[in-house]
């Protein structure tokens, strides 16, 4: 086990890809950290330049404030469960595990205690004399994290571990993996592209976007504090609605203006972020998002626009509603049960408390919306 | 008669055809080396042996048969197994390092599109030279010379299909290169590895224009066995199929395990996820 940093790291493919930017952050000793963006966003050049399969470009990583920059894979003492193809596929489950441990010179008692252990902590005893080609895309998973684990690395690297699998079989390994990583405390670190794999297990993560670092923080932190409007898109289950609103004018003490050609309403308190020529960049989670039928009134104080339902989900306790205006495609989670008909023209109503405001260029944060619990009119997004 | 009938007897009509075109001569080699000389020159001509023998065999093997066999399964199977243990570790170079058909996986098999005549000249000179002449060495170099590219190429194919997380699982897992190779790239390729042995012994073994330039009295192959057959007497046919057969049996039995490990190895890849 160890603590981990990345001073400086930039990863260049041959002269014409700048895959990694740049990139410092501290892991500390035990904590389970995440790396999350979309692909091509360099997070497993990361995780592959921690692992020592890739060369650092430039920059250095530390494992317990000693530079490894240098050190082969074998060196740095290092597991890694690969995405897929992981198992040696002429071993048994078995042999895969205890391979790390006979390189290393252990006696074969010490071996078969040892995986013994290790595969009941997995429950895959009885897989034990399976080959590869003999277990499901789950069990493998299970015989790469044991064979990871079977040697107490300093660093556990998962590269999208259960990304390949199905999506309960995803879930129950997403909680055995915390609750593993949480009881032998090993320093551990995820690529992923899932916000929820992300959100749920680790206690920090590292949002990367094109070779660039976004934002480090704990899921809470990261779902509810977005430093720019891109991670607050990526992250979280359900992504945030952007409105840009251009052409902004005041008539008659109300304020509006135009979003794809459609006429929004914008609240008084939301100006304060327009930029000079009249634009703002506004955004609202599904769940903060009142969807008002026809011959109801909009709540007062809110961002308006009009549009028509493309469909409505229900999710069981609530209704994913996807609402069109334009090209411009809205989320909104509806705690009532009501019926939405295909098409039906509606109003979606942000409360401007909920409301984040963005810079229109850079969309840097300006500003947060209140995150749901302390919204209030609670009855209406008890989601 | 249907029409898809009509189509099955065409198509079994024309196999049959060719089958005794490109077997016929084979049979024939067969029952000649059962015939006694007498009966070879029968007229009208006997099919089956009327009174089969294997004195051919015993005859053939002391006239110089049992020299060409023995000298052929030395220089081919050493060479071989160098070209092996060479064109391993080469072709994980060239299938891991370099573009799959770039300039230097095209010069290596180039080597080997090379026709024997351009080389065997520079050879035999050299050979001269270093006292390398009729000797088992000199025969095994030129033919490791002759088999490494198709082999390096060959099993540079096999190593492009296994997936690379294979290999970084293991360095990750701490093993040495060697440990690397013996662990996981060995047992992973081993078709492939078996494949290009077989086919540098099946080409080493048949070589000819080498082996008559190269060689004296000391080392005579199979091939040039065979051949002085024709040189130095009246030729026995019976003998010449006696030798025949057994210098083509062992290459019919590596050929059809070939194709039996080649289709393991497709199976193995389908197989494993």
């Amino acid at each position: 086990m160890a603590s981990i940093e990345l001073q400086n790291v930039n990863k260049w493919y041959g002269s014409a890809v700048h895959a990694v930017r740049d990139i410092s952050f501290k892991i500390e000793d035990g904590e389970f950290f995440g790396l999350l963006g979309p692909s091509g966003s360099g997070k497993t050049s990361v995780l592959r330049m921690l692992a020592g399969l890739e060369t650092v470009t430039q920059g250095d990583i530390l494992f317990d404030g000693a530079s490894v920059t240098d050190q082969t894979p074998q060196q740095r003492n290092i597991a890694m469960v690969f995405e897929q193809n992981a198992l040696y596929p002429h071993m048994t489950a078995r042999q895969n595990i205890a391979y790390p441990l006979k390189i290393r010179g252990r006696t074969k008692a010490e071996i078969d205690e040892m995986v013994g252990d290790v595969a009941r902590m997995l429950h895959i005893d009885h897989l034990i004399d399976r080959r590869a080609s003999q277990m499901s895309g789950g069990q493998q998973q299970r015989v790469a994290i044991a064979r990871a684990l079977v040697r107490r690395p300093n660093l556990l690297c998962l590269d999208e571990p259960i990304a390949h699998l199905d999506t309960l079989l995803r879930a129950r390994l997403r909680g055995e993996l915390k609750r593993l990583q949480r009881s032998l405390g090993t320093t551990s670190v995820i690529v992923t592209h899932d916000p929820i794999e992300a959100m749920t297990m680790t206690d920090r993560l590292a949002v990367m976007r094109d070779g660039v670092l976004q934002q480090i923080g704990s899921p809470d932190e990261i779902h509810n504090r977005p430093v720019n409007a891109f991670v607050s898109q990526f992250f979280g289950l359900h992504s945030m609605n952007l409105f840009r609103v251009e052409g902004l004018k005041e008539s008659a003490g109300r304020f509006s203006g135009s979003l794809n050609d459609t006429h929004a309403e914008v609240p008084r308190s939301a100006m304060a972020y327009a930029d000079k020529s009249d634009r703002l960049l506004v955004g609202c989670r599904p769940h903060a998002v009142v969807v008002v039928k026809q011959g109801e009134k909009p709540p007062p104080d809110t961002f308006q626009i009009t549009g028509r339902v493309y469909v409505a989900e229900p999710l069981g306790e609530v209704t994913l509603v996807t609402i069109q205006t334009g090209d411009l495609t809205v989320q909104a989670l509806d705690p009532r049960k009501r019926d939405y008909a295909i098409d039906e023209e509606v109003t979606v109503a942000v409360p401007q408390s909920a409301l984040y405001a963005f810079h229109t260029e850079t969309e840097e944060t300006l500003a947060f919306g209140e995150s749901a619990d302390i919204l209030p009119d609670a009855d209406l997004r008890a989601v | 008669m249907s029409r898809s009938l009509f189509n099955d007897f065409l198509r079994h009509f024309a196999l049959i055809v060719i089958l005794m075109a490109v077997l016929s001569p084979l049979l024939w080699l067969l029952l000649t080396a059962f015939k006694p000389y007498e009966e070879l020159f029968n007229n009208p001509p006997t099919i089956l042996p009327e009174s089969a023998t294997l004195v051919n065999f015993t005859e053939g093997w002391e006239i110089g048969g049992g020299k060409g066999i023995m000298d052929s399964l030395i220089v081919s199977s050493i060479s071989t197994v160098i070209c092996l243990i060479l064109g391993f570790p080469a072709s994980y170079a060239l299938a891991r390092r370099f573009p799959p058909h770039g300039q230097l996986s095209f010069t290596i098999l180039s080597l080997r599109m090379m026709p024997p005549i351009v080389p065997v000249i520079g050879f035999y000179l050299l050979f001269q030279e270093l006292s390398l002449f009729d000797t088992y060495t000199g025969l095994i170099i030129v033919y490791t010379f002759m088999n490494l590219p198709l082999v390096i190429w060959l099993l540079a194919e096999f190593m492009r299909q296994i997936p690379k997380s294979y290999e970084e699982a293991a360095r990750v897992d701490g093993a040495s290169w060697f440990q690397l190779f013996r662990d996981v790239l060995l047992p992973l390729s081993l078709p492939g590895v078996l494949t290009a042995g077989i086919l540098a012994m099946i080409f080493a073994w048949n070589e000819f224009l080498f082996s008559l330039v190269l060689t004296g009295d000391a080392v005579i192959t199979l091939p040039k066995a065979l051949a002085s057959f024709f040189l130095f007497q009246q030729p026995n046919w019976g003998q010449l199929g006696a030798i025949g057969i057994v210098a083509f049996g062992p290459l019919l039995l590596l050929s059809y395990y070939m194709q039996r490990l080649l289709i393991r190895s497709f199976s193995i890849e389908l197989g494993g996820r």
